[in-house]
């Protein structure tokens, strides 16, 4: 635990949410990456936090990324005769995404890096204060 | 005069902090530049042992290149970790110069009365 | 809240004024003058201390913050205005010290 300890915990905050929505912003530009059913649909990837323990007085240090759990590999079959990737039945595959539940991800996302960098806000103006503790004599 | 532990520590500290400032400056400003690693600064760990040894002038400023994972573009730089590192910096180099200030005060208050 | 630095000089400074008015009233036998030049010696002894003490305690948390070690910004603020208040306090003392010494100086003269 070192000095302005408010700012680091919530940096990790803002670096878990940036990557969240990294993740988010590759999902979605992957929503109809077309792949022949020979091999696996792309996976859309998911965000797995864990807090971070690690200060003396009990109080946690933030959070970090422990991992990125991929979907389903198998994704859908989608019957498109004419894309070249076709088999020979005219299947292809597309990646299993909920397009509504990556939004909804994605406002969660936005939402908490938006609080987090509140709080980076508040904790300047404090240790500010702190700061100029006994300066307006 | 103001050559004890604490003063020699504070210009020490304030030094390298100016030096974190301007590596941090330099990574946001290269933002965007393809293959570019951010520079770190760090001192505390030499200037914590520096003046266990009673010579903080002595401790050294080093920069390290981050070795976090780079985009596309080879770059590494985090805009977020970057405007924290550049807040604490400029937090941190307030509170010393009010130190090395109040120090300067105390004896302004003794040589004036 | 106590000043406790402040409270080890004000606490010296009820067994002065008394003396300060034992002086005031007598006509000056020489065992009270001697005895009141030993109390502000030693009150001023005490005054010092308490400003070395409320320095050093500044100086260790200004080091810490200098470390990156300080997790309160407050606690060495908090220091720093009281070991300015407390040499303040303590200049004061000297200077009326000197000035009353400077006066009685001038009486004799």
């Amino acid at each position: 635990m070192s000095i302005f300890s408010a700012i680091s915990t919530s940096g990790t905050g803002l670096s878990t949410f940036r990557t969240w929505i990294d993740v988010i912003a590759n999902n979605m530009a992957n929503l109809n990456t077309v792949k022949p059913t020979s091999e696996p649909a792309f996976q859309a990837q998911y965000v797995q936090a864990q807090d971070i323990a690690g200060r003396a007085d009990g109080i946690g240090a933030g959070v970090g990324i422990t991992a990125l759990p991929a979907s389903s590999a198998e994704g859908r079959l989608s019957y498109q005769p004419n894309n070249p990737l076709a088999d020979a039945k005219g299947y292809v595959r597309l990646p299993d995404i909920d397009m509504a539940e990556q939004m909804g991800n994605l406002i969660m996302a936005q939402r908490a890096f938006q609080a987090n960098a509140a709080v980076v806000d508040r904790a300047r103006d404090t240790y500010l204060d702190a700061i100029n503790i006994g300066k307006n004599r | 005069m103001l050559n004890d532990v604490a003063s020699v520590t504070l210009s020490t500290a304030l030094s390298a902090l100016a030096a974190r400032q301007r590596v941090s400056a330099n990574n946001i400003a290269n933002l965007e530049t393809p293959n570019f690693r951010a520079g770190q600064v760090s001192f505390e760990d030499n200037l914590r042992r520096a003046v266990e040894a009673g010579e903080p002038a002595q401790a050294a400023v080093t920069l390290t290149t981050s070795t976090a994972p780079a985009g596309i573009n080879g770059n590494n730089v985090s805009l977020d970790t970057e405007t924290l590192i550049d807040q604490k910096t400029a937090l941190q180099y307030r509170l010393l110069s009010g130190a090395m200030s109040s120090k300067f005060g105390l004896i302004d208050t003794v040589l004036k009365g | 809240m106590t000043l406790s630095a402040i409270g080890a000089i004000s606490a010296a400074l009820p067994s002065f004024t008394p003396r300060t008015s034992d002086v005031t009233g007598l006509d000056g036998p020489g065992p009270a003058a001697a005895s009141t030049s030993s109390g502000f010696a030693a009150m001023l002894e005490k005054g010092i201390t308490a400003v070395e003490s409320a320095q050093s305690k500044a100086d260790g948390l200004a080091v810490h913050a200098a470390t990156g070690d300080l997790t309160d910004i407050h606690d060495y603020t908090i220091a720093a205005t009281q070991a300015a208040l407390v040499t303040q306090l303590a200049t004061t003392i000297r200077t009326k010290g000197v000035d009353a010494f400077n006066q009685i100086m001038g009486m004799q003269a």
